[in-house]
């Protein structure tokens, strides 16, 4: 049984009982005051009908006394019938008329001859006469017995075929003209009046009409004449009172055809007979109309109360149960919707109340997983899952608004060098720095910055950190393309200013790519890739820049992937070799030095340029395996070269920024060295001072673990890039190598040679060995060798060779 | 029959009731006195009797002649009865059939034609009618019923007693009918090719639904006024049963008015006059009777009521166009064909009644 039921089922007959209660009580005692008031009713009624009648029996007699003594009347009674014909009869009937016109309920007056001949006849109803001789009638019968006095009696009129109630006087006259003094009066005929009866059943109409009374009308031998109602069994009737009672006045229950009635009868005259009949069934009417009341009463309590009981019910009870299931079913299911508090002071709005707040709590907490889901814990920017989640929906919408969407992807420059050299906790406060400033950028545009705009597509741009030190954003709703190139040049900007960080300045930068829908593609993952394309294209090009993507870039892209799949087989099928050319130290011509240089002969494509494929590696980072082959293959070629007795010999391997930067290049070089079971001072290692520029710091950190390996260090390409001298004391080299740049220049330009001359002045003065590179003529060495440089590269002396050919030309020098 | 002015019954049966006991108590006293024979009380139709003759009889004996009217024969009878045969009356005029039954009553006195020579210029003809009346009373005037009709109103010529009985549509209210079952219900049976007098059940039956589908269109069942007033002269009536001097004398009022006597034939009657066995003047009432009976004086009353009479020694003294007027003197055709008054038993009397007063009432 639902809640709902068993209360109503509780309710319902508490209001029932006392109603039905009251009810059966009322009925029982209005049944008993109706047997009562019937009773006195029938017994007034009683008393009533004998006045009435009695009276009308009296004024109907005057009446026809009044007649009998009229002189015209006696006139006619006594003449002759040619007389009375031709004399009196009109005078007569108008006299006659007229009196009936007084008494219209007198309606037929009639002068009857003693032999029953109907001589005269007024009456004011419409019907036939049926026969002037009324001897054989049965009233006429009853007449004739000697009597003076009025007569009245109950008889069936043939003529109207109802029943009447007859009052006749006979005319007992002495013929006034004919008649001598003495004789004695003789019956001339009888005066009748005749009226309806129903003077007596219609006292009843004064009756109230609840009382279901009825009578019956009979004369002395107990024939029925008249009754107030044609369905009683009016024979049973009289007959059963007669046989339950003598006394009349009695008013006795019968039982008739299942009826039970109340009889009582009355001798009004010595003619007339009344019988009042109440049904005792019809008396309880009014109880019984009660008793119908209240069950209609109880009905409709029990309906109404019903739906009233029901409507609270299920307005205070149900339905908050109902709503705290539907929200329970709701949150079961993860739909956290606001649940109206309900402000009713009772337990159900206690309920209502704490359900409400769990539900709110619950959606907080939901809410802040939510977050978590969908936002970058570190910088509070939207993530991944956001921008995927998002830039489907923001294409469509700007596919709809004809408008362009722009994809911008950048990561920061050099952000693994503060990473590790400064602590991920530095890094991480960038990244929440560069967070912040990403946003100052786009402060004034529609940002889709939290998760209901996120659920409701509130805004046009969206920042999102993709991982690391990537971020992506997404620009709908341009107009055209130059929106998207002045946030990207804003983002370039304000990354391009130092961060202070906990009191470290520190600089970084950020490739930028740029991809826009729908040129550049209508898939998220398509525009994410070309963006990502686009900056790649940024980074080759230099670093801190942008780059719109264009379809041209796929080409390079693949092309670099192609040589980058190459590589790697190239690693795994060793097919790189390492060429050595030869550094010839002017001063000391047992000393052999030379610098290591990859080779990559393949077997489809021939020989590969270590310029095409070298930054290839860097970026891919098969650098670091490549630098580890190198540093590997350097180090066997220099122990079996020991080993063959070349002892005052120095390999020097180039080492990428990219290892240094990326790879653990301590460990690198340990290996290689414990592996060949090599002293470090036959290394040397040479970085280029970009890469160092980098990040200054950890180059330092580096550069000194390495030096205390026991390798010695040389500053490749010295004179380009930014040639800061102040590096120099900084860090800690043993060797520069002067840039080919500088070499090339130095016969005709002056102020090269000036150069030239201090860097070979400071290198003195700070006591480090100096290698001038991509020397290729006479000339060029004698000048260089008057500056006072000691080791000479170039193609004058040597181009790199193979391991044993390399040796061979100092061999073979030492030999001539 | 005599023309009759329209009295209302009660104003007319008033005075008459206070008169009569007037009459007596005047007559009481001075019937000890030889004086008092010089009052005559005439009991009468209105306006029918010649005023000239009652001055000129005045004149004469020495006597004052006092007339007292009923308005119908029923009236007539009632106060008879009222005043056991007309005590304080003198002479009485009225028709042969209820003299008859005043006769059985006793109410006539019988008449010594000694004193009264004239009534030898009776015509044998009219006196031997009724000879039951002979001892009792004397031809008066005798005459005949047809209809009145405003000629300039009703389109059809009117021929037949059918015309009355079962009207145009157009007469609607517009008949009066005379309250006499003899006339009314006679005639409609005259009207069906039957006998006036006719008492079989069927005969009047027919007569009874001829009269009852007339009601509609009659306004009264009265004798019309014959004064410049009646309703026939100012066209509220355009058809009446009347007596045939009264026709004429409506003629004269208005030329609008016809006056004929329907071709089926009509009833023909006598009024007579007699000495009341009451009075107390039976001696100036004899002269009378003989005064009004000398050849002069008989043409005089016919002449001036337009009614035949039965005095033959009158026909001298009477103009030739009234004599040759066919609606006083019918035609031999009309008169064959027209029935007097039958005396009935009087169970078949009753019947007759009785199917009149259900047509009237």
């Amino acid at each position: 049984m639902k809640l709902k039921t068993k209360l109503l089922s509780i309710l319902i007959p508490l209001i029932l009982i006392p109603i039905l209660g009251i009810g059966i009580t009322a009925y029982g005692y209005l049944q008993h005051t109706a047997l009562k008031s019937a009773r006195s009713q029938m017994s007034s009624l009683a008393k009533q009908l004998d006045i009435t009648v009695k009276t009308h029996i009296e004024n109907t007699q005057d009446s026809l006394i009044f007649l009998s003594k009229n002189r015209l009347i006696q006139e006619y009674i006594t003449s002759s019938e040619d007389t009375r014909y031709y004399l009196l009869q009109k005078p007569l009937t108008r006299f006659l008329k007229e009196h009936q016109a007084t008494y219209p309920d007198q309606y037929e007056i009639r002068i009857l001859l003693p032999d029953g001949y109907e001589e005269l006849r007024v009456t004011n109803q419409e019907y036939r006469n049926h026969t002037d001789d009324e001897s054989k009638t049965p009233f006429f019968q009853d007449l004739t017995t000697e009597k003076t006095d009025i007569q009245h009696l109950l008889y069936m009129n043939e003529d109207n075929l109802s029943s009447a109630l007859l009052f006749s006087k006979a005319l007992v006259l002495n013929n006034k003209i004919t008649d001598a003094h003495g004789v004695k009066a003789t019956l001339r005929g009888f005066l009748s009046v005749t009226i309806k009866p129903n003077f007596i059943t219609k006292l009843l109409t004064v009756l109230p009409s609840d009382f279901p009374v009825d009578l019956i009308v009979t004369n002395q031998s107990n024939t029925v004449y008249l009754t107030t109602n044609a369905s009683l069994p009016t024979q049973d009737i009289v007959k059963e009172t007669f046989d339950f009672s003598d006394n009349n006045t009695e008013i006795s229950p019968i039982k008739l055809e299942k009826e039970q009635y109340l009889i009582s009868s009355q001798d009004i005259s010595e003619n007339i007979r009344i019988f009042i009949i109440v049904n005792t069934n019809a008396l309880f009417g009014v109880a019984n109309k009660l008793s119908q009341t209240v069950v209609i009463l109880s009905i409709l309590v029990v309906l109404i109360s019903s739906i009233i009981l029901y409507t609270v019910i299920t307005k205070t009870i149900i339905n908050p149960l109902k709503t705290l299931n539907e929200a329970a079913n709701n949150i079961s299911q993860g739909r956290l919707e606001h649940i109206e508090s309900n402000t009713n002071n009772d337990e159900i709005g206690d309920l209502f109340r704490a359900f409400a707040e769990m539900s709110h709590n619950l959606k907080i907490s939901t809410e802040q997983i939510e977050e978590l889901a969908y936002f970058d814990n570190l910088t509070g920017l939207p993530n991944k899952v956001t921008f995927f989640e998002t830039i489907g929906r923001l294409i469509e919408r700007s596919e709809k608004n004809h408008r362009k969407l722009a994809v911008i992807f950048f990561d920061l420059d050099n952000f693994k060098n503060i990473n590790d050299g400064l602590g991920h906790q530095m890094g991480d406060l960038l990244l929440m720095h560069v967070g912040t400033r990403i946003k100052d950028c786009l402060r004034d545009s529609d940002l889709i910055s939290n998760l209901s705009e996120v659920y409701s597509l509130q805004g046009s741009h969206l920042i999102s950190r993709m991982g690391g030190d990537e971020f992506a954003l997404i620009l709908s709703d341009l107009s055209q393309k130059e929106e998207a190139k002045r946030i990207a040049v804003r983002i370039l900007t304000e990354l391009a200013r130092p961060f202070l960080l906990d009191s470290h300045e520190i600089y970084i930068g950020a490739s930028i790519g740029v991809a826009l829908y729908p040129e550049n593609g209508e898939s998220p993952e398509t525009l994410l890739k070309h963006a990502d394309i686009a900056m790649y294209e940024a980074k080759s090009k230099g670093k801190n820049n942008f780059q719109f993507f264009e379809e041209a870039m796929t080409d390079t892209l693949n092309k670099r992937l192609t040589l980058e799949a190459a590589i790697r087989v190239a690693i795994e099928k060793n097919e790189f070799t390492l060429h050595y050319q030869p550094k010839v130290s002017l001063e000391d011509s047992s000393r052999i030095e030379f610098e290591a240089l990859i080779r990559w002969i393949t077997p489809s494509r021939g020989f590969v340029s270590p310029a095409d494929f070298i930054p290839i590696a860097e970026e891919s980072g098969l650098i670091l395996q490549i630098g580890d082959w190198v540093l590997d293959e350097a180090c066997r070629q220099t122990k079996q070269w020991i080993n063959e007795g070349h002892t005052n010999i120095q390999v020097s391997v180039n080492f990428s920024p990219v290892q240094i930067n990326y790879g653990n290049p301590i460990n690198s070089v340990k290996t290689a060295l414990n592996k060949h079971q090599l002293k470090p001072q036959y290394i040397e290692l040479e970085i280029t001072e970009s890469g160092l520029m980098q990040n200054e710091r950890v180059a330092i950190a580096y550069l000194n673990s390495l030096k205390e390996l026991g390798v010695s260090i040389a500053l490749d390409d010295f004179g380009t890039g930014y040639s800061s001298l102040a590096y120099l004391q900084r860090f800690p080299i043993d060797t520069l190598k002067i840039d080919r740049a500088f070499i090339n220049d130095v016969e005709h330009n002056i102020d090269a040679q000036h150069v030239l001359d201090t860097i070979l002045f400071l290198a003195e003065k700070l006591n480090l060995k100096t290698v001038a590179e991509g020397v290729e003529t006479e000339s060029q060495l004698a000048l260089i060798k008057d500056k006072g440089c000691k080791i000479i590269q170039g193609y004058y002396f040597s181009k790199p060779l193979p391991a044993n050919e390399a040796m061979a030309f100092f061999m073979q020098k030492k030999g001539s | 029959m005599p023309a009759f002015k329209q009295f209302v019954r009660f104003f007319n049966l008033l005075p008459l009731l206070l008169l009569s006991n007037i009459v007596v108590a005047q007559e009481s006293k001075p019937s000890q006195e030889k004086e008092s024979a010089k009052i005559l009380t005439l009991y009468n139709w209105p306006e029918y009797f010649d005023e000239k003759l009652i001055t000129s009889f005045e004149a004469k004996y020495n006597a004052s002649i006092r007339q007292v009217f009923y308005e119908t024969d029923e009236l007539k009878d009632e106060y008879l009865i009222s005043t056991n045969g007309g005590e304080g009356l003198d002479i009485i005029v009225g028709s042969d059939v209820s003299f008859k039954n005043y006769i059985k009553r006793h109410w006539l006195a019988s008449i010594d034609n000694q004193k009264i020579p004239n009534v030898k210029n009776i015509d044998i003809r009219w006196r031997d009618t009724s000879p039951t009346l002979i001892p009792y009373s004397v031809p008066y005037l005798w005459g005949t019923v047809g209809i009145a009709y405003r000629k300039d109103k009703i389109s059809s010529p009117v021929s037949s007693w059918l015309d009355l009985f079962r009207p145009q549509a157009e007469l609607k209210n517009k008949i009066i009918m005379i309250d006499d079952s003899r006339d009314t219900l006679g005639l409609a049976l005259k009207a069906l090719g039957y006998s006036t007098n006719s008492t079989t059940p069927f005969e009047l039956g027919s007569a009874e639904k001829l009269l009852k589908n007339q009601r509609p269109f009659v306004s009264k069942y009265s004798y019309i006024n014959l004064s410049e007033k009646s309703s026939l002269a100012t066209g509220d009536t355009w058809m009446a049963m009347v007596y045939n001097g009264d026709g004429l004398a409506l003629k004269d009022i208005n030329p609008n008015i016809e006056f004929i006597i329907p071709k089926e034939g009509t009833n023909l009657w006598v009024d007579h006059i007699a000495i009341l066995e009451s009075s107390k003047n039976k001696k100036l009432a004899y002269a009378f009777i003989n005064y009004i009976n000398t050849p002069e004086n008989a043409a005089q009353l016919a002449s001036t009521l337009y009614f035949a009479s039965p005095n033959s020694s009158a026909t001298p003294h009477l103009e030739k166009g009234f004599l040759e007027n066919t609606a006083i003197y019918p035609d031999i055709t009309i008169l064959n064909k027209s029935e007097s008054f039958a005396e009935f038993t009087p169970r078949k009397q009753k019947k007759r009644n009785e199917v009149y007063m259900r047509v009237i009432e």
